[in-house]
């Protein structure tokens, strides 16, 4: 096809070109890779983890993109100019966009290796698995800490701002419903309204992050006593001094996935790359550095690089009993409504 | 309106003295400007004529000195509420008012009923001549229009005393004469006080009763008309004041002026000791010209001889140039029914009759030596 | 060719075909991605008026599109407040204090936005120093991020100057000797200022509201990095349909109807302008050193005024020490002092990749835009057609359109042309954007220029070509390098296009450090900004002093 033969061409010169401008000594044969994933932290610990030594050992530059822009990717796919090799990002937009915007690599990837409950779709490969939860400013409450969700949602016992990310595609129905005492078994289908009303009972005390770096300031600045959503962030504030404590008694697991999308310029790579990220040795590494569990069967991190990543470690603590895992399949059928409710209620 | 012999204000100036900095821009003035009277402050730009404008209406305070209008001291009232008329020299007229209400600012100012500032708006209109022109904005008004109306606006509120800051400078010279007459005219009717400030010589000779002349912050000499152009008291005045001839030189025992090579004539002047240095102002108006180098023997009469230079017709009257060998170039004119048809190249003889020869004390090194053209 | 030797006043249109190739661009790069735009918010998901029906029909939207109204509103209010007296001040002082307050209003105009917004978040956050100082005096600390007042500390700022410059413009050609004329009428000085300053600087009230009204409309950055979701905007809004829910319909509708709001705001204020046409002030000779009323210069109006230049230089200055820091946060003032992040500044392949992009897209857009917009400029003046009025208000297409509009419209269309991500693609869209600077700056310019200059040129035997050459540009050299000064920074500044146009191999300076506030504790982005500004104020404050030392050359 034309087309086609002219994006090669053309990504060829994008490259070429960013060569030249980036001043590297690289040339334009070396293989690329683009790699889009959420960034900050993440992409620091997956650097060291399994990007760095990837590139060592195969040759293969990798270019990182964050954060994740899957619109960007959709609409790029759609008139085939796909400039992006390798998405991290979760399992509801594989799901979502499985065969439409991404390719299906169910054969060239091997996903028996998987604990069976991350494998969602033939688009996707399990990355790693992280949680949601609170984080309380030690300081603030030296005698009594808050124990639940619906101690997050007590500003009396519990009196101060709570910092919380603004989105409804996080967890933030899932808390509010946890809070309100339904069982983790029982949170789908979400109880919207229900849960909104929980939120609307502290809204004067609320204040909205948005980027995991956002979150991460926040606490390093120590401001807002409670703080809730993405674990990984979160943990990794506190290793960088901020003085918090997670509240690990019902934690929410979130998981990851590895995909490609259709017309990746470099697709052999691409299924290379994941095979090296998702490896015993990589997602050893990866967990043992940084905040997050393993989707695959049989990785146990013997040693942290930091207590306080050894304290935290998310790896082993879903079969407890306050633990609540999403259910992908019923949250990307309601996607929509979950984005729109929340928007509803955020700006009102 | 009132009667025009109780309208003007009598102004008086003390001492005034206005310092900016360590400079002197108005150094001791003392003017006392009678009800009614016309009076120009006169002189080059710099000389402190405007400043002593603005301190008489209050947009710039004195450093010393006082000022008074009927007996009284305005010094502490603020400019609006000193009740004098000013048309400043760009007119400043306010662009986004039609010419009424420009007319009417004062009167709205003042509180007046609408009924009593539409008949004075009227009345000021019909008094510069420009009823028909009330609905137009200042951009849609020519220059001279624009000055009437700056006239009325300033009129229109009937104050006592009328300041007037160059306000034909911007004007072609037919209608600035014309404007002439007619701020001549309403000084006429109206009997109020004018000051009015300009470096237009002709200006002031021909509008006012009395004439300031100002030069580097004081005042150099105040007088009539004729008084200054007749008898200027310094070489100055005498320059600043229609054309001259200014020969320096110093007194002479029989109480002529001897300049480089020669003695001049002078009748019955006294008062100068012999020896003093000092200038003697010949007009050229008083000049005779002889195309011949025969010389004249009137005793009474000074001698030159030269050739002609240049020799410009101004219509009425033609103005020739000499250049004399003895004290430089020399004005003379002739009328243009006296005018004898000598030409550039032409030898001539010139004289003059010693009591048209007027002697001035001292010698002004900024002013021209012979030959002043204004 | 037009005949150069023709009446003065007679149209000639043939001069408008120097105005095409900046045409074309326009309507390649800016017009037919718009009218995209419009046909997919009726064509997608399903043909008809859906998008817009759905738009109109959910509170939230209406409550976000009154409020962004409102917003503006608010934002446009607080400037006058505080931009009309500094410009005030501005026309009283001194040449060297003139000098001081102009530049306080360029530098940060003239400072990359994202380097502002980033130092208002490093001002305002809790612990910032803005709370510091208030607990100093025991008071707060307040909550000045995340909300409306982050939001309107972050707009004004950035739109005063907006306010500031037509305001001093209007007010430096308004005679004070009509305030004196006033008080020797009988008028106060307030009353006078009342009466006679304020209506005449009527047209610059009306320029810089108009200017400030309409651009924070179409804001972005400032309430998405410093506003909460309570305060969210309408150009958010169609960011997120189109960046996070993918829902291009709706979006292009939401953008079509952001583009629509502003269209009637100018309108509006269009025929307003013209209904006031005698509140120009006409031109009077010098005042040849006469000393009129001595501008007396309130106290009150000085705290003003450095009140405003705090908020226009404050974000800027306080990255500067920021960049210094040995920590790994934002954290102020730092408690140890480093290099580190200029060293990763300029060894990370990223920072300096994405400079060297900026540089390159900044220069290649700057020098096309001054060309084809100096061109136009000459067409649009010289051929006084009656097409001169749409073919300038066409070249100012892009400075009215919302940037979030544009940057959705232009990402749309450059994908078909397959120009995303490549710099050819940058290029287009920056220059289209700088034109319109070129095209005012040089109008203006032209416009002063006598064109009788230009005959006698002609007189002396240079053809039409090397009259231009010879005899305009020399001329208009100064318009020229200013053009070319604006051009280079809208480019260089320019985020929310790039963000949709960058790839993974092509991310500009600006990109690259809003990527970078979003993503990561990162002071590098402090030094980049430090670079950023120390770049901006030496150029801006090298140019001022020669062009001021030229003025005064000529008395």
């Amino acid at each position: 096809m034309k087309n086609a033969w002219f994006s090669t061409n053309a990504a060829g010169i994008v490259a070429g070109l960013a060569m030249l401008v980036a001043g590297t000594a690289a040339s334009a044969q070396q293989r690329t890779l683009v790699y889009m994933n959420s960034g900050g932290v993440l992409l620091e610990a997956e650097r060291a983890a399994f990007i760095e030594p990837f590139e060592k050992a195969t040759g293969i530059k990798v270019v990182t993109v964050s954060p994740v822009d899957m619109a960007k990717i959709q609409t790029m796919v759609r008139v085939g100019q796909t400039n992006v090799d390798v998405v991290q990002w979760n399992p509801e937009q594989v799901v979502v966009n499985c065969g439409k915007s991404l390719e299906n690599i169910r054969a060239d990837i091997d996903v028996s290796v998987f604990q069976p409950q991350y494998v969602v779709s033939e688009c996707g490969v399990p990355a790693a698995t992280f949680i949601h939860t609170f984080f309380y400013k030690k300081s603030a409450f030296p005698q009594n800490p808050p124990k639940s969700w619906a101690d997050f949602f007590d500003t009396t016992k519990f009196p101060g701002k709570r910092a919380v990310w603004n989105s409804g595609l996080g967890t933030n129905y899932e808390q509010a419903l946890l809070a309100d005492g339904v069982s983790p078994k029982d949170l789908y289908p979400l109880d919207f309204d229900k849960a909104l009303a929980k939120w609307s009972s502290i809204r004067g005390d609320l204040q909205f992050w948005s980027t995991p770096a956002q979150l991460v300031q926040l606490m390093q600045e120590g401001s807002v006593p409670l703080v809730s959503g993405w674990g990984p962030a979160a943990t990794q504030a506190i290793i960088k001094g901020a003085e918090y404590q997670a509240f690990t008694g019902s934690p929410i697991y979130l998981f990851n996935q590895y995909m490609v999308p259709k017309g990746a310029p470099n697709k052999a790579e691409a299924i290379e790359f994941i095979k090296f990220a998702t490896s015993a040795e990589s997602q050893t590494r990866l967990v043992s550095s940084y905040p997050e569990g393993p989707t695959r069967i049989g990785v146990e991190p013997k040693e942290f690089a930091n207590p306080i990543l050894e304290a935290n470690y998310v790896g082993k603590g879903l079969d407890s009993p306050g633990a609540a895992t999403i259910n992908p399949s019923w949250r990307l059928e309601h996607q929509d409504e979950m984005a729109k409710k929340w928007t509803d209620w955020a700006t009102r | 309106m009132r009667h025009a012999a109780e309208r003007g204000a009598h102004v008086r100036l003390a001492g005034v003295t206005r310092r900016f900095g360590d400079f002197d821009a108005v150094r001791d003035v003392d003017l006392d400007i009678a009800a009614g009277e016309f009076v120009t402050l006169l002189g080059p730009s710099g000389s402190g004529k405007t400043t002593t404008l603005n301190m008489v209406a209050g947009f710039i305070q004195p450093t010393a000195g006082d000022i008074e209008v009927d007996g009284r001291t305005i010094q502490a009232l603020p400019p609006h509420k000193r009740d004098m008329g000013m048309v400043f020299q760009s007119y400043a007229l306010f662009p986004h008012m039609t010419a009424e209400e420009n007319v009417a600012f004062p009167l709205r100012e003042r509180r007046r009923s609408a009924g009593d500032i539409a008949e004075s708006v009227r009345r000021a209109f019909e008094l510069v001549k420009l009823d028909g022109f009330e609905k137009r904005y200042p951009d849609q008004l020519s220059g001279g229009q624009q000055q009437r109306v700056a006239l009325a606006r300033a009129i229109v509120f009937e104050p006592r005393v009328l300041l007037m800051d160059e306000p034909l400078g911007a004007l072609d010279r037919k209608l600035r004469e014309w404007l002439q007459s007619e701020i001549k005219r309403l000084h006429r009717e109206l009997g109020l006080t004018v000051i009015f400030v300009t470096h237009d010589q002709g200006e002031a000779l021909a509008l006012s009763d009395r004439v300031a002349v100002f030069n580097r912050g004081r005042i150099e000499q105040i007088g009539t008309p004729q008084e200054l152009w007749t008898t200027p008291r310094t070489p100055f005045v005498a320059a600043f004041l229609g054309d001259s001839n200014l020969i320096r030189g110093v007194v002479a025992d029989d109480g002529g002026l001897s300049s480089s090579s020669r003695t001049f004539r002078i009748a019955g002047q006294p008062g100068l000791a012999a020896g003093a240095a000092a200038t003697l102002l010949v007009r050229p108006e008083f000049v005779q010209l002889a195309r011949t180098r025969q010389q004249h023997t009137d005793p009474g009469a000074n001698h030159l001889v030269g050739h002609v230079i240049d020799v410009t017709f101004l219509g009425s009257s033609y103005r020739l140039t000499v250049a004399c060998s003895e004290i430089g170039t020399f004005l003379a004119a002739q009328t243009a029914a006296s005018f004898e048809g000598i030409a550039e190249g032409d030898e001539v003889g010139i004289w003059w009759r010693a009591e048209h020869g007027v002697l001035l004390a001292g010698v002004d090194e900024s002013v021209h030596h012979v030959g002043n053209r204004n | 060719m037009a005949d150069g030797s023709s009446k003065q006043g007679s149209s000639r249109p043939a001069w408008l075909l120097f105005a095409l190739p900046a045409g074309l661009l326009l309507a390649g790069a800016m017009i037919i991605p718009l009218l995209l735009t419009f046909w997919t918010s009726v064509a997608e998901p399903k043909a008809g008026l859906g998008n817009y029906a759905e738009f109109f029909a959910s509170a939230t939207y209406l409550r976000i599109l009154w409020r962004t109204i409102w917003t503006a509103a608010l934002v446009t209010l607080v400037c006058l407040l505080l931009g009309y007296p500094y410009a005030y001040l501005m026309t009283l002082v001194g040449r060297r204090t003139r000098m001081l307050l102009t530049v306080a209003v360029l530098v940060p105009f003239w400072t990359s936005a994202i380097v502002r917004i980033f130092g208002w978040m490093v001002l305002l956050q809790p612990s910032g120093l803005i709370n510091r100082a208030l607990a100093l005096v025991g008071l707060g600390p307040f909550e000045l991020l995340g909300n409306l007042t982050g939001t309107l500390i972050g707009m004004v700022q950035v739109m005063l100057p907006l306010m500031i410059l037509p305001l001093y413009s209007t007010m430096g050609r308004i005679d004070r000797r009509l305030m004196v004329a006033a008080c020797s009428l009988g008028a106060t000085p307030s009353g006078a200022f009342r009466k006679v300053y304020l209506p005449l600087s009527r047209p610059g009230i009306l320029a810089g509201s108009v200017i400030v009204f309409v651009s924070s409309l179409g804001f972005y950055l400032v309430p998405q990095m410093l506003g909460s979701p309570q305060q969210q905007l309408l150009s958010q809004l169609i960011f997120d349909q189109v960046s996070s829910l993918l829902n291009f319909g709706l979006g292009a509708a939401m953008a079509v109807i952001l583009l629509a709001a502003t269209l009637l705001v100018l309108a509006a204020t269009s025929s307003l302008t013209r209904g006031s046409s005698h509140t120009g002030t006409i031109s009077l000779s010098s005042s040849n050193g006469h000393p009129t009323l001595t501008g007396r210069r309130p106290l009150g109006l000085g705290i003003i005024a450095l009140f405003v230049a705090a908020i226009l230089v404050a974000p800027a200055i306080i990255l500067v020490p920021l960049s210094f820091t040995a920590e790994a946060s934002f954290v102020f003032p730092p408690k140890a002092w480093s290099v580190r992040w200029y060293e990763h500044f300029f060894t990370d392949g990223e920072w300096i990749g994405s400079l060297l992009a900026s540089l390159k897209i900044a220069l290649m857009s700057a020098i096309i835009a001054t060309i084809l917009g100096s061109l136009a400029a000459l067409g649009i003046v010289r051929s006084r057609s009656r097409f001169t009025t749409p073919m300038l208000m066409v070249m100012l297409i892009p400075r009215v359109v919302p940037h979030v509009v544009l940057a959705v419209a232009v990402f749309a269309f450059f994908l078909v042309l397959g120009l995303v991500g490549k710099v050819s693609g940058f290029v287009i869209a920056h220059t289209a954007l700088a034109i319109p600077l070129v095209v005012i700056t040089m109008t203006a310019g032209l416009q002063m220029l006598d064109e009788r200059l230009e005959l006698a040129a002609a007189s002396l035997g240079a053809n039409r070509f090397r009259q231009i050459l010879g005899v305009t540009a020399p001329l208009m050299l100064p318009s020229i390098l200013t053009a070319a000064v604006f051009a280079f920074v809208t480019s260089f500044d320019e985020v929310i296009i790039s963000l949709f146009l960058q790839s993974p191999f092509l991310r500009t300076l600006p990109v690259k450090m809003f990527s970078s506030i979003q993503d990561q504790i990162d002071p590098t982005i402090a030094a980049a900004s430090t670079l950023i500004f120390l770049v901006a104020t030496v150029t801006i404050t090298v140019s001022l002093f020669a062009t001021g030392g030229r003025h005064a050359a000529r008395g």
